[in-house]
């Protein structure tokens, strides 16, 4: 009986224990202000949004949480701690091919709500194919036996799949490589590991400029939209508070962009302190962070589509699924959203 | 020292038997006479100098690009960026301090758990199974399952290392005091000594050693259990800077991160010998010679 009772406290002490642990730094309400929990993937664009005082004085608070990766934003917004994950356009596509349950408008569980990207110039594209310059390769056919590396998912997958496509080339003709995440593919490039690289550009800075690397083909070539987009839940969105939060969010949001343009010295001043980065890529992403938000309309949306196709045709995703039913426009007038601006000028 | 622990002395036999060809340290330890202290400490320093030595040329002269391996000059430069953005100072005590509650909570769970488990068998067959299978599951693989249990503040941060803590004190605890002598606890009953009298004189001295290898073991864990946590959400502490820096290829940065980590498993390491010595000053250990 005695052992039985040990046995017991036991238990019940490693489950307090536990519990209590889950209680530790768990965060405050706003105060009775709707609090709008909105993620991106490093610290540099929250800083420059705090700088540019584009929320100051808003009726609702935001907090900023920094998660790397669409994974990780994905898992973030399942589980309900956050209302606003960031990610590349093209992450909803693939959560929907392999969801279990066919999505459709009603079950859909999450929706992009905002995308974003620079206007459309070759010098400062955010997605590109390259070469190792070593590898002697002018043309992609060439690129045939060679190394290529990409990593999987999002649109630097589909960026390589289309990249093959405009080759004439499929994966039998060359050795691919699969990478985790795409800064372990742009290093592996930058090592010479590998002979073609489809990933972000930036990432692949180094190469480029000192000669070691040249581009062949950029967004504008495979005609992906390569947006930066926030994904929300549902639920977030039919809670009334929270969408007149964020509505109001997008419409600050849409003032965001012109500060950026204005004040090109204390954003690289930002990104460089936030991101680390030298003066090149600080400049580099001045430029690609710049932008508009994106219009949700039928083009944008075939554009989308057909880049399911190529993840489905080259066996990235199991099903092709209907790309349209990720994109709610709701927020677009209030973002003052533009047709194509990836579209070449 | 206790009666019983002079018996246990006693019964390690080639302890005693060593006694005659080593020097007895004060500290308790067994200084071999082959070599003396002066060339073990220059061999020591020697080995790492070179090796730095080799690096930086190898990094100066273009052997090794920049990219691939930074040299140490360079390495030191990161730490003065990191230093002057005042990053460093800051990551510093948020990484130390999620290391450490982790490893309190972490480590108390366990030793909790491995005593009762150790003493009653009951307690054991409740849980030592669950968490035996437990123990096999990397804790870099609980991060995304952590993420939806705990959300993304510093609850899932600190319950990763929780986590991986538990079973490192758990495992040598109960093992510690499983593994006394039983001869020894039957001189406890000779002496009509109560359970706690028992457990007190006998199975603390004789399961300490065993305890203290278990907290070493997870005072490492812990800072291995840090790097996973702090590519959760953090906005500060050493995970956060690594995390940063590998975005943006700072191979720099990385390598300055990953040598603050090995200092800390160092200065941790070199805490918990200290303790070892100080709560078990009259166990003889020797230095492997």
């Amino acid at each position: 009986m005695k052992k039985l009772l040990i046995s017991l406290l036991t238990a019940v002490l490693v489950t307090a224990g536990l519990t209590g642990c889950s209680a530790f730094g768990s965060e405050g309400d706003s105060g009775g202000k709707t609090k709008l929990t909105i993620s991106y993937q490093d610290t540099a664009f929250p800083a420059l949004i705090k700088a540019s005082g584009v929320l100051d004085g808003a009726d609702f608070d935001v907090e900023w949480v920094n998660l790397t990766g669409p994974a990780a934003n994905l898992q973030a917004l399942y589980s309900g701690a956050i209302d606003l994950g960031h990610m590349g356009d093209t992450s909803l596509t693939i959560e929907q091919a392999n969801a279990k349950t066919e999505w459709t408008a009603d079950n859909a569980p999450l929706e992009i709500v905002a995308g974003w990207r620079n206007p459309y110039s070759e010098e400062y594209s955010p997605l590109v194919t390259a070469v190792r310059t070593s590898a002697g390769i002018d043309d992609l056919s060439q690129a045939k036996g060679h190394t290529w590396g990409y990593n999987f998912g999002g649109y630097n997958h589909a960026q390589y799949l289309v990249s093959l496509v405009k080759a004439g080339l499929s994966e039998q003709d060359i050795k691919p490589t699969q990478f985790a995440d795409g800064a372990t593919s742009a290093a592996a490039f930058n090592n010479g590991e590998v002979d073609v690289y489809s990933g972000a550009h930036g990432a692949i800075l180094s190469s480029l400029t000192s000669g070691d690397a040249k581009i062949l083909l950029d967004d504008s070539d495979t005609d992906i939209p390569a947006l930066n987009v926030w994904t929300a839940r549902k639920d977030v969105l039919a809670d009334d508070d929270k969408n007149a939060a964020l509505k109001d969010f997008f419409s600050r949001m849409s003032g965001y962009w012109a500060w950026h343009d204005d004040h090109p010295d204390e954003v690289k001043d930002i990104l460089k302190k936030q991101l680390k980065v030298d003066d090149a890529r600080a400049d580099f992403e001045f430029q690609v962070r710049r932008g508009q938000f994106q219009a949700f309309d039928d083009d944008l949306i075939t554009r989308e589509q057909a880049v399911a196709q190529s993840l489905f045709d080259g066996g990235a995703i199991a099903k092709l699924p209907d790309v349209g039913i990720g994109f709610d426009p709701r927020y677009n007038e209030v973002q003052k959203a533009v047709p194509d601006a990836g579209a070449p000028e | 020292m206790t009666a019983v622990q002079e018996a246990a002395a006693a019964t390690s036999s080639p302890v005693r038997t060593v006694t005659r060809t080593y020097d007895r340290a004060r500290s308790g330890r067994l200084t071999g006479r082959g070599w003396g202290r002066t060339p073990q400490l220059v061999l020591r320093v020697v080995a790492p100098v070179v090796l730095i030595v080799l690096w930086q040329l190898s990094s100066s002269r273009g052997w090794v690009s920049e990219q691939t391996l930074p040299g140490p000059t360079t390495i030191l430069d990161a730490y003065r960026e990191l230093w002057q953005t005042g990053d460093l100072q800051a990551a510093l005590p948020i990484s130390l301090r999620r290391a450490g509650v982790g490893l309190l909570i972490g480590g108390g769970a366990g030793l909790f758990l491995g005593i009762v488990a150790g003493l009653s068998v009951t307690a054991e067959r409740a849980y030592d199974a669950p968490l035996q299978m437990i123990r096999t599951i990397p804790f870099i693989a609980l991060v995304p399952l952590f993420v939806v249990w705990f959300g993304i503040g510093e609850t899932s941060k600190i319950s990763l290392i929780i986590g991986a803590s538990i079973f490192p004190v758990y495992l040598n605890t109960y093992h510690a005091i499983r593994g006394i002598d039983r001869k020894l606890l039957e001189v406890g009953r000779t002496f009509e000594m109560s359970r706690w009298a028992t457990i007190r004189l006998v199975v603390v001295p004789l399961s300490m050693p065993g305890i203290l290898v278990g907290w070493r073991y997870a005072a490492g864990t812990a800072l291995l259990a840090l790097v996973a946590a702090e590519q959760i959400n953090s906005q500060a502490g050493i995970g956060y800077i690594l995390n940063t820096a590998n975005q943006f290829q700072r191979t720099d940065i990385i390598l300055a991160g990953i040598l603050v980590y090995a200092v800390l498993g160092l200065l941790v390491d070199g805490v918990m010998r200290g303790l070892e010595r100080v709560l078990l000053p009259w166990r003889a250990t020797h230095d492997g010679n």
